[in-house]
């Protein structure tokens, strides 16, 4: 293992058999780890992790899941960011964006710190007053350097495009990575609703699906972001004491161990970061 | 193969399995809405996984019928879109009053809220009489509501602001009684409309159409299915006849997209070119 990581910190040196050799033992290590419910990665790193492992009863439940959440996002870095042919892959693929009441204004302070070559498409649904037509598009695009346009049916998704639902209608995303349209009924009394955007995109995107959760006065969406993380996806949820309406996203942080919880003003930014860091090829 | 790759190798074989064992053919209907239809009615039943619920299907008729039920989405009012019947009015009636007699085809009519919503408009153009309506669905349930007429009350508070802003030329209460929890239409509005099962994604052209009216129904739809959909509707219009289809639909994935003609764009009005 500290072998593996000299390696790590001279990529250079790395040749892509090596990278993916070394790749698969980081796997099954992190693996292990998983299984077993041990080591903070620091721990690790400095192989006091194996010492725990050998005394996996003394990791309590709660500090096993913080640990493994832990785990997934350097062992992801470390996967992308410092093994020669890994740099080529994208860790996420697509960002997908709940909100209610309140909505309309902490989507366009997110929006409008993201520059125009995001690297990424982003997913919205906000909900809204079934007869508001397409005012939402309009506002966002005159705030932020991001192209925004209301979802249309059968489009394909693009990068650095944002897509809002149209009101009165579920958005959902195809495998393809297409959108449909659908009035099927409505969830959490919401059409358009997060639930449903989520639970598409995560089989369209499985775990390179980034999910967000703002402020908004129900509970919808909590049953999207558990599944996001359960299908290893990443979670980021505004902080409760930021939203103007805090249901929402407490009613996400008690659903799933959430990786970051933000307040509304570090989003933006914390996207962008996330996102350079783990998507190299744009 | 992961757990989802199977579990769509199994949604496959369950539309496969459908298709086959009934003669309903789900296969080229926009995936993801299909896919959360068949995990409700998993988790209703309590079905541990879909090739189960494949076993059930195939030997049990009324769990088919249930499951025929969540697949046909029947969400549906009166002057769905009154903008929409507006413009028909303004733009579709006049051309339409030329013809001695006319055939109107509304495809997906789910409980019948559109066709009556036509025929109103029709009665008060002074069309009705002349017009032959053909009212179908694939859903037989849903075809039955149709034929009946009668509505639940707590709509019509929408239905007649509906008809209001659809520039409606009378009284909406003209057009039914109110008999305790439900609102029955007026008998003569039935008089030439014509129920009956015909699925879009089987069956053929039936007669010779100057409007078919088919909303919200290829949203449900893969591109492939929508194509021979708005071909089929090619086919069973006139000459000049109009297609009018939802407000967030479009004939952009149709090889036929280059034979009609954009008549209101906003309220996705098209008619035959010749
Ligand atoms: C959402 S409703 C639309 C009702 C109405 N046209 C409206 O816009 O309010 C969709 C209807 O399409 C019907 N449908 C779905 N697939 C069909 C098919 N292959 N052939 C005929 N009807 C179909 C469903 O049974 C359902 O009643």
């Amino acid at each position: 293992m500290s072998k593996a990581l000299a390696l790590v910190a001279r990529p250079n040196e790395v040749s892509e058999a090596k990278a993916k050799a070394l790749d698969s033992k980081l796997r099954s290590e992190f693996i292990y780890l998983n299984i077993y419910n041990l080591g903070d990665y620091q721990l690790f790193l400095e192989s006091k992790a194996l010492a725990l492992v050998n005394r996996p009863n003394e990791v309590s439940e709660a500090k096993a899941k913080a640990l493994d959440s832990k785990l997934r996002s350097e062992f992801i870095y470390l996967n992308i960011y410092n093994l020669g042919d890994y740099q080529s892959m994208n860790r996420f693929e697509a960002v997908v964006i709940g909100s209610s009441a309140g909505g309309i204004r902490a989507l366009s302070t997110v929006l409008s710190a993201l520059p125009s070559e995001f690297p990424l498409p982003i997913i919205i649904v906000q909900h809204l007053h079934p007869d508001s037509g397409a005012y939402l598009a309009r506002i966002f695009a005159s705030k932020c350097s991001l192209k925004v346009k209301q979802a249309d049916e059968k489009e394909s998704l693009k990068k650095g495009v944002v897509y809002i639902a149209p009101p009165n209608y579920h958005l959902l995303i195809e495998d393809d990575r297409t959108l449909s349209l659908s009035i099927d009924a409505h969830v959490h009394y919401a059409r358009p609703s997060v639930d449903v955007l989520f639970e598409t995109a995560i089989y369209a995107y499985r775990d390179k699906l980034i999910g967000i959760i703002l402020t908004g006065a129900n509970d919808d969406g909590s049953e999207g972001v558990k599944k996001i993380k359960q299908m290893g996806g990443y979670v980021i949820v505004q902080d409760p004491a930021t939203a103007e309406a805090d249901v929402m996203p407490k009613a996400a942080i008690a659903a799933t161990n959430v990786d970051k919880i933000l307040p509304l003003k570090q989003i933006g930014p914390y996207l962008l970061q996330l996102v350079n860091r783990f998507c190299k090829n744009h | 193969m992961d757990k989802i790759d199977i579990q769509n190798l199994e949604i496959q074989l369950l539309l496969q399995a459908i298709q086959l064992r009934y003669g309903y053919d789900f296969r080229n209907y926009a995936r993801a809405s299909i896919r959360r239809r068949i995990e409700h009615r998993l988790v209703r039943n309590g079905l541990p996984n879909i090739s189960a619920m494949q076993h059930q299907l195939l030997y049990d008729e009324v769990f088919f019928s249930q499951l025929l039920r969540d697949f046909s989405i029947n969400v549906t009012e009166m002057f769905r879109d009154p903008s929409f019947y507006l413009a028909i009015r303004n733009t579709v009636i006049p051309e339409l009053k030329k013809h001695p007699f006319l055939k109107i085809w509304h495809a997906g009519c789910s409980t019948g809220e559109e066709v009556y919503s036509m025929a109103i408009l029709l009665k008060e153009e002074g069309l009705y009489d002349k017009t032959q309506i053909y009212a179908t669905d694939m859903n037989e349930v849903v075809l039955k509501k149709a034929k009946d007429g009668i509505y639940d009350i707590s709509r019509l508070k929408q239905y007649t602001a509906n008809y209001q802003k659809a520039g409606g030329l009378e009284s909406f209460s003209d057009y039914y009684i109110a008999h305790n929890e439900h609102v029955i239409l007026d008998q003569s509005l039935k008089k030439n409309i014509l129920f009956s099962e015909h699925n879009l994604a089987t069956d053929g052209v039936f007669g010779e159409m100057n409007l078919i009216m088919c909303r919200n129904v290829l949203i449900y739809f893969n591109r492939e299915l929508q194509n021979r959909v708005i071909q089929l509707f090619f086919d069973s219009l006139a000459p000049e006849g109009f297609l009018a289809i939802g407000s967030k639909e479009s004939l952009l994935f149709s090889n036929n997209a280059n034979d009609f003609k954009e008549i209101v764009k906003k309220e996705k009005i098209y008619q035959r070119l010749n």
